[in-house]
């Protein structure tokens, strides 16, 4: 979904834009009473924007690059923001941070980045994958590319989407990390820490629920 | 996240988020530590916030690493997030955990 100038001013105080220098400066977009945060850098792109019929006060957005996503903590920051609309216990801090950052590092590296999952068994293995994934950070297409995070609330639940832009993955396939094997361990965390986690569109959509 | 060497003791202190994004200065701080002379290698994590899958893949990275040059990595003292991901992961098994 494009954004349009037309829904900013509708959205008027209800969505801001971050400029995607750091994370005090998304700190400050997200604070209150925003609804709905997006890296300028998105703004008329089409990576996914403002959707104002869903705008309401139980709900926060950010949409940020996959560039941003990679070079910032970005769900610290968000989860810090929930903990200003809503009361987290220490407990659903810690799960809401730990499962949404999987889900976005999933997202970031699997969804958009496309880098090899097999990459992560070795140390060297990760510094040759450091060449390749800011090649394609500094790409505008791929690096440009948005990444989505949603939060809704109710009085008993807490739900958060992550979003990519890439072509779906598919985690019907994904198995168990052997015991002491290096990567793998990221389903099993969303499950752990999440009350549900369900995969939506082919794979470019994970939703995370939580009991209050 | 941030790394503090003690060469001469054998001892890093991190702190901060540990995820994905730090292999880098993580490789590095393996490759300087266990070049210098030695026997268990301690990795202090009582400052550390946060820990994701990939840097507990890191982890045991540097554990085959301490395994070759025949040397033990101790983690020592998780808390918070990071202590409850390792009984999520059940990786008191894997590493000696000195809490």
């Amino acid at each position: 979904m494009c954004l349009s100038v037309d829904e900013q001013i509708e959205a008027d105080a209800f969505v801001s834009y971050w400029n995607g220098v750091s994370e005090q400066t998304l700190e400050a977009a997200l604070a209150r009473p925003v609804h709905q945060c997006v890296e300028a850098d998105l703004f008329d792109g089409c990576g996914g924007g403002p959707d104002i019929g869903r705008l309401s006060a139980d709900r926060l957005s950010l949409v940020v690059t996959t560039r941003s996503a990679y070079r910032h903590s970005v769900v610290k920051t968000f989860v810090d923001a929930l903990r200003t609309r809503l009361p987290l216990t220490e407990d659903l801090r810690i799960r809401i941070y730990s499962a949404a950052q999987e889900a976005l590092m999933n997202a970031v590296l699997h969804g958009n980045l496309r880098i090899d999952g097999g990459l992560r068994g070795s140390l060297d293995g990760l510094i040759a994958a450091q060449s390749i994934i800011e090649s394609k950070l500094d790409s505008p297409e791929i690096g440009g590319a948005a990444i989505r995070i949603d939060a809704a609330w109710t009085a008993s639940e807490v739900e958060v989407t992550i979003r990519d832009s890439g072509d779906g993955y598919d985690y019907s396939g994904v198995r168990p990390a052997a015991e002491d094997g290096a990567s793998g361990r990221g389903l099993e965390i969303l499950q752990v820490f999440s009350d549900r986690v369900t995969v939506l569109n082919g794979g470019t959509t994970v939703r995370l629920e939580f009991q209050r | 996240m941030q790394i503090h060497i003690d060469r001469a003791g054998g001892q890093i202190a991190m702190s901060g988020e540990f995820t994905f994004t730090d292999h880098i200065p993580f490789k590095e701080m393996v490759t300087e530590i266990f070049a210098a002379p030695g026997r268990a290698v301690v990795i202090d994590l009582s400052k550390l916030d946060f820990i994701d899958s990939a840097g507990l893949g890191m982890l045991l990275l540097a554990r085959d690493e301490a395994k070759k040059s025949h040397r033990e990595l101790i983690l020592r003292h998780p808390i918070g997030q990071v202590k409850r991901m390792f009984t999520v992961t059940r990786f008191n098994t894997l590493f000696k955990v000195e809490e």
